[in-house]
């Protein structure tokens, strides 16, 4: 659908500034009926929604595993993730292939989100701090707020959303749900 | 060209494998001298020697500094001036070991602690009064540690063949030998010329051509010296320096070099005729001197193979992951287009592309063949590691190695060798009595631990066996149930007692020890295993000893796949583990809770994947179950479709499903879509705590 140039991949090794949540450019995307936004240089490429192998046992927030041209990349139900709803595809819906940096090195992961939107740029003055309370997802998850067009669009902190070693562990916990529930 | 860090790296990976060589060269003069040859002792002196040149030449002073006595050491052995007890090869392994700690220190390009410096000294001062007087005295010809090379002087054989324009050049060969003469204590020569033809024959232009051979016979020259009077000879003749350090095969190599094997004869038996042909010992012994000739072209044959074994190559190991990754690729995409080709009916274009796939698989193998080590190289580390355990416990064990020569994934050597650790220490602390137990037992006063490996449907199987004492099953009992892993009344096989020592935080040793008894280990063991796909098993026998059997796949990069289809999900299950396919039977097509079947007289329990995966009811009427066996267990898995064999890469799932159960990887098909592998020992354990929990449910 929609491949981000390759500069923008290389910046995201020199200039991290997009990705700590300040100024730069930022991607905005619907999911659950709420709007997000995400700093661009984690962004890798916006692939189409389908093709997903689904793995047996797995809490809802991971819908699968997908090819990536030759690389098995897992897929993170981002309003599963979020507030527990697995998500219905639409016409719209798309999975945004992101890059982490994790101890053991940079790792591949696609978001399912319902529709993305644009790119834009946001200065100083857009950007909030994020609230302590109140917010329909987990406060940490939330790295600032952004003002766009009158509106307050949350920008995830993306590490901690995709954190590897909580999901994991929530992985591990549905699959010794799932072996005992066999013998109920 | 390599730069300094680049060929300090090098050194390093020299310097340690001739450490390790160092180390089972001394342990083998411990144990058992009378068979220790002299050519081993030789190579012994070579690799310190070795070590200390090429330490000089990378700048590691102390190396150098360190490592020269211990190469005179070698020397005096090599010349029968000091013979081996004890206390020196004891002294030997730890001079060794302080090699290994100061190379470690290059390593990590720290100046060794001054400590290890001391610690140094004091071991070359208890070397030093063992050693002749001769060595202490050419010890300070070394002061400046950095040439290496500036050996104490030795007798050297040196060959020249002239070249045709020696004496129009301007060189005289007589002034070179007379130089030579005067630096040398002996010096012999002997001339001989080449083909001259009739001088009649001899063209005016040819008349100053020289044919002259020259064989030199030098004693106590420094090399240094003699390279220097070489220097501008040798660059148009040829020219050959043999010295004592050169390797037998030295000579076979240089004559094998020549262009005209009649000369290469001819100087053969010429060097025979003087006594300077170094021949193989192994040749020499036992063969009659008249039959000298034709035994030595046989060796000459026999040598040959081993030479281009042994030529071997260096190079980093993530240039073999990449190549072995990308090959990986390939196959994929070979499987794709295979694919894709069948839809165009074409038979020319499809058995082109099948030879195309044909030959991607066999590369493939060749490459993974690349990665196969042998498992030799970390058993012999072991017996470094039981020496030391044996003296520190006061035990006497041998250790017997077999099977060395079975090759697996060098990834896999790696991760092995910490679990065998464990269980070797284990066996040598809790297996093994000490010598006057043994004798109150009846056996003999030395412990034996055997190592052993083999391969076996596809997997590696490595044992450990000690022929101690055996599990103590009463007392395993009494701590499990002191230790609240079971309960007092619980009835166990014996086979179940055993398996409790894999129990997180069981141990029976009353006190704890350096080398074990902290709880912390067999059950570490245990998940390093299963983490490599592999299991272990153990079998005991009360005062006759313990075995531990380790099963593991060859490689982690690579998998033989059978493919099933269960609802829309593909599955993979490793072909080494499918015994046959078989019908599901008409009677039992419905999701039964029987989980038993009976299969040509034995009872095999089966178990519906498509439930266990929460895939839904089954879509097919027509289901097959696949009899999977690992190990001693079998079991049935009920799919919907048989899809066939095929080769695929692993690809493992990341750090995200670590944790999953049942699927170890997953495979990219031919078509795109991707496959999961099932980790079949795990899935059969799963569905046995089910099934017992479910009784025990049941039975409440």
């Amino acid at each position: 659908m929609m491949q981000m140039s390759s500069s923008s991949s290389n910046r995201a090794e020199s200039d991290h500034s997009g990705v700590l949540g300040n100024v730069g450019q930022y991607l905005t995307f619907n999911s659950g009926g709420e709007c997000y936004a995400l700093g661009i240089l984690a962004i890798k490429e916006i692939i189409e929604f389908g093709n997903i192998t689904k793995i047996p046992m797995l809490p809802l927030f991971v819908r699968g595993v997908i090819n990536l041209r030759g690389a098995v990349v897992p897929v993170i139900d981002l309003a599963a993730r979020l507030y527990g709803e697995q998500l219905t595809a639409g016409r719209r819906t798309c999975v945004v292939i992101v890059e982490l940096d994790t101890e053991d090195g940079k790792i591949e992961l696609g978001v399912v989100v319902d529709a993305v939107n644009e790119v834009l740029e946001l200065s100083a003055k857009d950007l909030a701090a994020a609230p302590n309370f109140g917010s329909r997802i987990r406060t940490d998850f939330i790295r600032q707020m952004a003002r766009i067009q009158d509106r307050l669009v949350m920008i995830l902190a993306l590490e901690r959303v995709l954190s590897v070693d909580e999901m994991a562990g929530l992985v591990a916990l549905s699959q010794e749900k799932s072996a005992s529930e066999q013998v109920a | 060209m390599l730069n300094m860090s680049e060929l300090v790296a090098v050194f390093l990976t020299e310097a340690r494998e001739l450490v390790e060589q160092l180390e089972r060269g001394v342990l083998a003069l411990e144990k058992s001298p009378g068979e220790v040859t002299a050519e081993d002792i030789n190579a012994m002196f070579r690799a310190a020697h070795t070590i200390k040149g090429s330490a000089g030449v990378v700048g590691l002073d102390h190396v150098v500094h360190f490592t020269h006595l211990v190469e005179t050491a070698f020397e005096q052995l090599r010349s029968n001036k000091l013979v081996v007890d004890r206390s020196l090869s004891q002294l030997l392994l730890r001079c060794n070991d302080h090699i290994a700690s100061l190379l470690h220190c290059a390593e990590v390009s720290a100046e060794p602690a001054a400590n290890l410096l001391q610690a140094g000294d004091a071991l070359l001062n208890q070397l030093r009064p063992l050693l002749q007087q001769s060595a202490q005295s050419s010890e300070n010809d070394i002061a400046s540690p950095s040439v290496g090379s500036a050996k104490q002087k030795s007798s050297c054989h040196v060959f020249l063949k002239l070249s045709a324009s020696c004496f129009t050049d301007g060189l005289d060969p007589v002034i070179l030998v007379r130089y030579l003469r005067q630096h040398a204590a002996v010096c012999r020569e002997y001339w001989y010329a080449g083909q001259v033809q009739p001088l009649t024959q001899i063209a005016p232009a040819q008349a100053e051509t020289c044919q002259l051979m020259l064989d030199l016979l030098m004693e106590d020259i420094a090399e240094a010296t003699l390279l220097e009077a070489l220097e501008f000879i040798r660059q148009d003749s040829l020219c050959a320096i043999f010295n004592h350090d050169s390797p037998v095969e030295a000579q076979q190599l240089f004559l094998d070099s020549l262009e005209s094997p009649a000369l290469a004869q001819e100087l053969k038996q010429r060097w025979q005729a003087l006594g300077l042909l170094k021949v193989p010992v192994e040749v020499s012994a036992g063969t009659t001197p008249s039959l000298l000739p034709r035994s030595e072209t046989k060796a000459e044959n026999k040598n040959q193979p081993r030479q281009i074994d042994q030529r071997m190559m260096r190079l980093p190991a993530y240039k073999l992951d990449t190549l072995v990754n990308q090959l990986g690729e390939l196959l994929i995409a070979t499987a794709t287009l295979h694919e894709h080709s069948r839809q165009f009916n074409n038979s020319d274009l499809t058995e082109r592309v099948q030879q195309v796939q044909q030959l991607v698989d066999d590369i493939q193998g060749s490459a993974l063949q690349l990665r196969m080590v042998q498992i030799g190289e970390t058993f012999n580390r072991f017996q470094r590691v039981v020496h030391d355990i044996a003296a520190e416990l006061g035990k006497d064990v041998h250790l017997v190695i077999e099977g060395a020569d079975a090759e697996l994934d060098k990834s896999m050597v790696e991760r092995i060798s910490d679990p065998l650790m464990h269980l070797v220490r284990n066996a040598m602390d809790h297996g093994l009595e000490s010598a006057s137990e043994r004798i109150a037992a009846g056996k003999s006063a030395h412990g034996s631990l055997l190592l052993r490996a083999y391969h076996d449907c596809g997997s590696i199987v490595i044992e450990i066996r000690d022929d101690g004492r055996g599990i103590n099953r009463d007392k395993v009992r009494q701590k499990a149930i002191s230790q609240g892993l079971i309960s007092a009344g619980a009835e166990l096989t014996l086979r179940q007692i055993d398996e409790l020592i894999f129990e997180p935080g069981f141990s029976t040793a009353d006190t704890v020890s350096n080398l074990s008894g902290r709880g912390v280990g067999m059950d570490v063991v245990r998940r390093n295993i299963e983490a490599l796909r592999g299991t272990v098993d153990i079998s005991s026998e009360p005062g006759a000893g313990t075995q531990f059997q380790l099963r593991l796949p060859l490689t982690l990069a690579i998998i033989d796949g059978f493919m099933v289809r269960v609802g829309q999900s593909r599955f993979v299950i490793p072909l080494d583990m499918v015994n046959e396919c078989i019908e599901l039977p008409a009677d039992m097509a419905l999701d039964t809770d029987a989980g038993y079947l009976n299969l040509r007289g034995e009872v095999l329990p089966f178990i519906f994947l498509n439930q266990m995966f929460g895939l839904g009811a089954a879509a097919s009427d027509r289901r097959s179950i696949v009899v999977v066996r690992y190990g001693k267990q079998s079991a049935g898995l009920v799919v919907d479709q048989l899809l066939g064999e095929f080769q695929t890469v692993i690809k493992p799932l990341g750090k995200l499903f670590q944790f999953l159960q049942g699927i170890s990887g997953s495979s990219i098909l031919g078509s795109g879509d991707i496959a999961l592998i099932l980790d079949i020992p795990r899935l059969v354990q799963i569905h046995v705590q089910a099934t017992e929990r479910q009784r025990t449910t049941t039975t409440i």
